[in-house]
């Protein structure tokens, strides 16, 4: 199957820093998978994650997401990509504090070109999904992490994008809602969405993940098919 | 001390952007301020000042020219005279004007030496005369004829022989025989440019025997200088002139200044500008008081995070609140020291033209309470702005302090408010923008302050000098009535008007005479008759009608208001010859030569005939056909009367340098204001967009492009700035009409016309509202623009 996601030769080198933070990084991510991708921190694996969503640009190297060369996008360019193409997902959640829960989710849909009305519906039908319909009008203060969690990962998909980038989607939960976050994003998984997901975990990863990357120093350095992918 | 000083230090240099902000919003509010303030200072009084520096004359008595010098010397040894000067020569001239024509009746003085012991003459430029050929010029004339040091200057004897205008003018004694043949001129080198404290009115110093030559062997008159104690009061005053002229004989005495006469004028004058002035500092101090306060409070709350985290360390409350207070007056401190310099430099120029405009040599340079009020003032509101929520934030715990800087300090109200503009059919950047500007009412409102101020500010500015510009056109009468032909006798009338009438470049042109009369409850005043319609006149009306015919005359607003009148309201006029009863059809802005304290009745010479049967025209008032200049009218009418009647072009007979700088410094000071309210919007969204960092990165990773982002956050400012337009114009056009109405009361207890205020078009008055708007974009671009380019990545990942 041809790879959705094709990383070639990319190194992520920050203002004058000795180590780069990604070294030549070869990789193809495929479509309908969950991949994960460990390491300790400081390894790179958020900052692979940022150049795959177009949140940065590489020092060098090619990065192609669903034929489109994230890599040469200026920024108008990545952020009408990252509305329809991608879907974030952070660790410490991001929502937009002064808009309501149901806001939240809209907005997004909204910079995708839907209509409020369009966008409130498609919110509501999304937060309804996820056991979030109460909560449309609260504001994500009052909620709790989990809650917060199911509405970034509502935000992240409203708009069907072609990848789900998770980073460190459990990090900020307990041990309840960190599951309950993963088999969200598993249900998701199994009705198509690729999901690249950066975990410090590694148990956690074999136990989502179909294939595994390993990052060291910014470098591979190991990719297998976990358990999952059995 | 130690970590506290280390701490504040690397808060100021983070925070280096919005401490250059704050510091520049004080130096512009305080430049203003101090500007505004010194000139208004220079202004009060400055007649007192430069009286005393000079050792001015409390008295300046004009004696018949037939009396003998020893005689007159001999009058400065009276009890209670301290000083003197004289007796020298005075008389009349008329000087040549640069573009051609002349200058008429000026007083010329053979003042021999500028004695600093009495009116020491202030020299501007070069020197005092030494010998005949020499001439001294005063500033104002120097001005009017464009001479400077070195130049010639062509002066002519006088053709009529008068002792000045108005009804308080002493006839001279009839042309003398022989005298109807080419007048004597001098042709003299100006060696120098003076002031004179004590006699203003002093065109130029010239040697004795030049002043003789000048007056054509007619008898002139002598002028003697007196410091006199005591001196404090006109009874003192009075009882002086007595001791002074006891040995001589009552006619003695030809004319007469006192100090206080003169300190009067001059002090009325320089009030005028008290408002203006005292308007544009006020407009200073509050639009910085509404930028400070914003900012101060918004630094305070995005450091309340970090104060959570510093408490949690070990910072006392008072560290934490000394933290807080020392980045704030420290970059507002050397704003207000580096604004209060600026201003006084750029008072100077406009402080010594100022001086000088009232006929006093410069002795002024700054006040120092003025030094002392503008920084205390500045620093005070950046004191009270910061030091409640300083110590509130000194007091907080530290979980109370973190959680507070994590979490939106958003109320119910201020969410009910974004929820309701996330509704609005407008594009989606901007309702996130408009939200995001709604959200905070507290911190919005003192933003609309600021702008109010500099959109009132401005549109103050531009209304003022646009209807003073307008007055000043009304007070020259310089479209209707340019040209002034005064008569050497009456019985030259006939024959002078025949002159006018056959020139080409005559359009219009009416005979005037002049008497004195009396009105009920107004007293004495003069009454100018026109023979003929002279409705075109120029004097604008400001109720009622020019009048039509005998039975009927106008007057300006004082005449009313002292005979207690009312449009269509007779008056009972009396004169030497008779009374008249007239009706007062039309109040009229009137700052006619003829005008004493705002009293002047003008109508029919008919109805002048009547009051005084001895009154006949005596000048007249031209208006040149389109396209024939004022200047180009004179010359013809010179060189058709070959010189034997005086004629002047009224704009000429005074220098418009000081009007254009007082216009420049309201320009200058409207254009500081909105400055200033450009930095306040500036610092304002640079401190929102700070807070709203990481809400702007979100934003951005989900599909924000940078244009729009741009487009937000100009967005939050979209509804102050439009709202200030609407408050901030009819509010500067408030001000701006009571200030001139204090300015036309002050000057010559005249009501000001509504059409010196219909100066703006309609689309000018768009503009203006329109202009909050306009410096609300253009205070909130350079922060949105950062806002723009701000790296996603980096953000999130600090979180």
């Amino acid at each position: 199957m041809a790879a959705l996601i094709s990383l070639r030769g990319v190194s992520k080198i920050y203002d004058r820093a000795t180590q780069p933070a990604l070294d030549g990084i070869d990789l193809d991510i495929e479509a309908g998978k969950i991949t994960a991708i460990i390491g300790p921190s400081g390894c790179g694996k958020s900052t692979l994650l940022n150049l795959i969503g177009g949140l940065d640009r590489p020092t060098r190297g090619e990065i192609v997401v669903d034929d489109v060369r994230v890599d040469r996008l200026d920024e108008t360019g990545s952020a009408r990509f990252r509305r329809s193409a991608v879907g974030y997902v952070f660790q410490f959640f991001h929502l937009l504090d002064d808009l309501s829960v149901a806001g939240n989710v809209a907005v997004a849909a909204q910079l995708a070109g839907s209509s409020p009305a369009e966008a409130d519906a498609r919110a509501q039908e999304l937060l309804g999904q996820l056991g979030l319909a109460a909560k449309a009008g609260a504001y994500p203060a009052t909620l709790s992490g989990g809650e917060r969690q199911r509405v970034a990962i509502a935000r992240a998909i409203v708009n069907r994008p072609t990848v789900l980038l998770a980073d460190e989607p459990t990090g900020a939960l307990d041990r309840r809602n960190g599951d309950s976050a993963l088999a969200l994003l598993e249900d998701l998984n199994r009705h198509g969405q690729t999901i690249v997901l950066v975990t410090h975990d590694e148990a956690l990863a074999e136990r989502q993940a179909h294939r595994i990357v390993h990052l060291v120093d910014g470098r591979l350095a190991g990719d297998r098919f976990a358990r999952a992918a059995a | 001390m130690g970590a506290v000083a280390t701490k504040t230090r690397a808060d100021l240099r983070r925070r280096r952007l919005q401490s250059v902000a704050l510091a520049l919003v004080l130096f512009l509010a305080t430049a203003a301020a101090t500007l505004s303030l010194n000139i208004l200072v220079a202004s009060h009084e400055p007649f007192e000042r430069a009286f005393a520096a000079a050792n001015g004359a409390h008295l300046v008595i004009a004696y018949d020219g037939t009396i003998d010098d020893a005689r007159l010397a001999a009058t400065a040894h009276a009890a209670g005279v301290t000083a003197s000067a004289g007796p020298y020569p005075i008389g009349e001239a008329d000087f040549e004007h640069l573009k051609g024509g002349r200058v008429f009746g000026q007083s010329i003085s053979g003042r021999p030496q500028a004695d600093a012991s009495i009116d020491a003459i202030t020299m501007i430029a070069g020197r005092w005369w030494q010998r005949p050929g020499e001439v001294v010029l005063d500033r104002s004339i120097a001005a009017v004829l464009e001479k400077q040091v070195g130049d010639r200057v062509t002066v002519y004897s006088t053709p009529q022989a008068s002792g000045g205008k108005g009804p308080d003018a002493v006839p001279g004694p009839p042309e003398a025989p022989g005298t109807t043949g080419p007048r004597p001129t001098l042709s003299a080198t100006v060696v120098g440019i003076a002031g004179s404290v004590s006699t203003p009115d002093v065109a130029a110093w010239l040697s004795p025997s030049d002043v003789t030559l000048l007056m054509a062997g007619r008898p002139t008159a002598k002028e003697m200088l007196y410091r006199v104690e005591p001196a404090a009061t006109q009874a003192d005053l009075v009882a002086a002139k007595a001791r002074i002229t006891a040995a001589l004989d009552p006619r003695a005495v030809t004319g007469q200044t006192t100090w206080l006469d003169l300190r009067t004028s001059v002090n009325k004058t320089a009030d005028l500008y008290v408002p203006v002035l005292l308007a544009f500092s006020i407009f200073a101090l509050l639009a910085a008081a509404f930028a400070i306060a914003n900012v101060i409070s918004g630094i305070v709350l995005s450091s309340y995070r970090d104060i959570g985290v510093m408490k949690a360390v070990g910072f006392t409350p008072r560290q934490v609140s000394t933290m807080l207070l020392v980045q704030i007056l420290a970059p507002a401190t050397l704003g207000t020291a580096l604004g209060v310099a600026a201003g006084l430099v750029a008072s100077q120029p406009t402080v010594v033209s100022t001086t000088e405009a009232f006929g006093l040599p410069p002795a002024f340079a700054f006040s120092p309470l003025v030094l002392l009020v503008v920084p205390l003032a500045a620093l005070g509101v950046a004191s009270v702005a910061a030091l409640g929520p300083a110590i509130r934030a000194g007091r907080l715990s530290p979980v109370e302090a973190m959680t507070r800087g994590t979490m939106p300090a958003v109320g119910g109200l201020a969410r009910r408010l974004r929820g309701l503009g996330f509704r609005l059919p407008v594009a989606l950047p901007v309702r996130l923008g408009l939200t995001a500007g709604i959200a905070h009412p507290a911190r919005s409102g003192m933003t609309l302050g600021a702008l109010v101020v500099g959109v009132a500010a401005a549109t103050f500015a531009i209304g003022t000098n646009l209807s003073l510009l307008r007055i000043k056109t009304d007070i020259d009468r310089g479209a209707t009535a340019p040209v002034r032909v005064e008569l050497p006798s009456p019985d030259r009338a006939a024959d002078v008007a025949t002159t006018i009438a056959g020139l080409s470049g005559t359009a219009r042109f009416v005979g005037l005479g002049q008497g004195t009369v009396s009105v009920p409850l107004a007293g004495s005043m003069p009454f100018v008759g026109y023979d003929g319609d002279a409705s075109w006149i120029g004097f604008p009306i400001i109720h009622g009608r020019w009048f039509a015919g005998p039975g009927e005359a106008v007057a300006p607003t004082n005449v009313f208001r002292q005979a207690g009148k009312q449009i269509g309201d007779t008056i009972q006029v009396q004169g030497d010859s008779g009374a008249v009863t007239l009706t007062l059809v039309g109040e009229i802005f009137d700052t006619g030569d003829e005008s004493r304290d705002g009293l002047v009745l003008r109508g029919s010479l008919a109805d002048l005939r009547r009051l005084d049967a001895t009154a006949a025209v005596d000048r007249f008032e031209i208006q040149p056909v389109a396209g024939t200049s004022a200047r180009d009218y004179r010359t013809a009418f010179s060189e058709a009367t070959q010189d034997a009647i005086a004629v002047s072009v009224i704009s000429d007979l005074s220098s418009d340098a000081d009007f254009l700088l007082f216009l420049s410094v309201v320009a200058f000071l409207g254009v500081v204001l909105v400055a200033i309210s450009i930095g306040g919007v500036f610092n304002t969204v640079l401190l929102e967009t700070r807070q709203r960092w990481r809400e702007l990165a979100i934003l951005k990773a989900i599909g924000l492009t940078p244009l729009q982002v741009l487009v937000q956050v100009v967005s939050s400012v979209l509804v102050v700035g439009l709202l200030a337009g609407f408050i901030g114009v009819p509010l500067g056009l408030l001000i701006e009409r009571g200030v001139i109405a204090y300015m036309g009361e002050t000057a010559a207890h005249l009501a000001i016309p509504e059409s010196a205020f219909d100066v703006l078009l309609p689309v000018a008055y768009v503009g203006l509202a329109l202009s909050g708007l306009a410096i609300a974009v253009v205070g909130a671009f350079l922060p949105a623009r950062r806002a723009a380019s701000l790296r996603v990545a980096p953000v999130l990942q600090a979180e």
